[in-house]
């Protein structure tokens, strides 16, 4: 039971992760995801110093603010202090992510909700632990509950927004001319994707986000021959990989989202290996 | 009297890293490719943890040699992948950085359940912590990093000319790839013993912050490394002594910490001295 209520949770932080990650890959941002994913520690740890208690709406919002500031501060950098850009992502990643850890060894010790590991690994194993029981049943965790709205939000999001997300992916400039507003694209997913590093925090960490955004838009990318094959391949590549690195977690006996984004990269290492239409792979991206 | 010398030492010895690190990621700054060295640091963590899990010993040069290996994979797996699929360049390191990072972090779990596993402290490299340097481990990076500076003094011309225009320099007769070998394993180098200062997740602010905050001063290739190495010796020699001080905060953060204050301050002094000269 332990097992398939893990499942579920690593199943409802990488299918966000793998549709927003298909749009970041296209749009050539990966490392602004990673810098905003290192980036909510500082807004966790504030929000949790302020209030108290980490399963809080008021925590939640911190962070993702803390989040979407990242993109603002990255802007910032490359207009204001005239730093190139892959300088400028990397500044604002160890500045907001060395916050944090600071933040953390001054006001906390060792042994609290909070702790180093967790900033790393996450802790998907003790989700399992606060059941909602309804009635004798088990209906699901308090994780499983506070996903499921984001994992929906999202599906949605690329769902009835696809049009507009495909032009813009495939040519910026055209959008504009079009008269669709690509700001407002832009940061609709940014900050879709920093609600998305809060609420995972807890199972998978601050570190490996990355991971689940990058590695199943990437071996869907190699497979794809269109947009939406893409969006698909991707969320079924990722509900693959959870079950495979959760079942052999268990097995073995590691912490399990480092080697959920292993399987990953184990599908897109057989993927590239034994795709034979490697030479067709579509560009997507005009710009 | 043996422990002012193990200080001395200290000092000494992450200044040295800081400031070799400071002048690679001045060259990585020049040719775009700051994040490389923040890939590799993640990159090399697999190298480190699997050296110790064969060797069983943490001996500085064992780990040292892991890591070399483990970072020339994901050198040679980036440049691979980028020849043989259309992925961009950003998704391609991202994607060979987590892979390896991952690795490294489900081995290091399973050490981890080791008996041998506490002792060794390996978590160390993820946040980095000065204290659990040995005197012959502060030595032994000493000598590397000086052998390195001298490196880089001695070809400076060349790299700096690599690095500013590459065809030039190969229509000069130089080849490209030796240097570019020579760079890869100066970076690798650096970026594995500087991990074990600061950390993995914070190598790239060795790397990349003493020359941003040195490029907003000047333009001046010589003022440039000058200002580096000034800066770059004010963040280690700061943050390793607040972290003597204050043992329970990691060694890692701070410097990170005061590098990003630095920038912050010679930025403002730049748009101040900007506007002076506008108005003034």
């Amino acid at each position: 039971m332990d097992e398939f209520l893990l499942i579920i949770t690593a199943i409802l932080v990488a299918i966000p992760a793998a549709l927003l990650g298909v749009i970041l890959l296209l749009n050539k941002s990966v490392m602004i995801g990673d810098a905003i994913s290192h980036a909510v520690l500082p807004g966790i740890v504030i929000a949790y110093l302020i209030v108290g208690t980490m399963d809080n709406t008021y925590v939640l919002m911190g962070a993702s603010i803390a989040g979407f500031i990242t993109t603002l501060l990255i802007d910032f950098f490359q207009a204001k202090f005239a730093i190139q850009k892959d300088a400028a992502i990397g500044t604002a990643t160890t500045f907001l992510f060395s916050l944090g850890v600071l933040l953390l060894a001054l006001f906390f010790g060792q042994n609290t909700e909070l702790d180093q590991e967790c900033v790393l690994f996450g802790a998907i194993e003790t989700t399992v632990i606060e059941q909602v029981l309804v009635g004798e049943t088990i209906f699901g965790t308090r994780a499983i509950f506070q996903l499921l709205p984001l994992t929906i939000i999202v599906v949605l999001f690329v769902f009835f927004g696809f049009s507009r997300l495909k032009s813009w992916l495939f040519n910026a400039s055209y959008t504009t001319l079009l008269g669709i507003s690509i700001t407002k694209w832009r940061l609709s997913v940014l900050l879709l994707l920093s609600l998305h590093a809060v609420l995972s925090f807890e199972s998978v960490g601050a570190v490996m986000l990355i991971g689940l955004l990058v590695l199943p838009g990437a071996t869907a990318l190699l497979l794809a021959k269109n947009l939406k094959e893409a969006f698909v391949y991707a969320v079924i590549i990722a509900i693959i990989a959870c079950v495979i690195g959760v079942l052999v977690g268990f097995q073995i006996n590691v912490s399990i989202a480092p080697v959920i984004i292993f399987s990953n990269s184990f599908l897109f290492i057989g993927v590239f290996i034994f795709d034979r239409n490697r030479k067709h792979q579509l560009n997507f991206t005009k710009n | 009297m043996s422990a002012d010398f193990s200080i001395v030492l200290l000092f000494f010895g992450v200044t040295l890293i800081s400031v070799t690190a400071g002048i690679i990621g001045y060259f990585n700054l020049l040719q775009k490719k700051s994040l490389i060295g923040d890939a590799l640091a993640h990159a090399v963590l697999p190298g480190i943890v699997l050296a110790f899990l064969f060797s069983g010993v943490r001996e500085s040069w064992i780990l040292l040699i892991g890591a070399i290996i483990a970072g020339f994979l994901a050198l040679t797996a980036i440049s691979f992948l980028l020849k043989h699929t259309k992925l961009k360049q950003d998704s391609v390191i991202a994607l060979v950085m987590i892979t390896f990072f991952s690795l490294g972090l489900t081995v290091l779990s399973y050490v981890q359940l080791k008996p041998l596993g506490n002792q060794a402290g390996l978590t160390d490299f993820l946040f980095g912590k000065i204290a659990a340097l040995s005197q012959n481990d502060l030595f032994f990076f000493s000598v590397l990093c000086s052998i390195i500076l001298s490196a880089v003094f001695v070809t400076f011309k060349i790299i700096f000319g690599f690095a500013f225009d590459s065809s030039f320099m190969r229509f000069k007769g130089f080849s490209g790839n030796t240097w570019s070998f020579f760079m890869n394993v100066i970076t690798i180098i650096i970026v594995s013993i500087g991990i074990q200062a600061v950390g993995v997740v914070l190598m790239s602010a060795l790397l990349i912050l003493p020359v941003t905050s040195a490029k907003q001063l000047t333009n001046n290739r010589n003022k440039l490394i000058i200002w580096t190495v000034c800066f770059a010796l004010f963040g280690a020699s700061f943050g390793t002594f607040i972290s003597l001080y204050s043992s329970q905060l990691p060694t890692g953060p701070l410097i990170s910490m005061i590098l990003c204050t630095t920038l912050f301050i010679t930025a403002v002094l730049k748009r101040f001295t900007l506007l002076a000269k506008n108005y003034g």
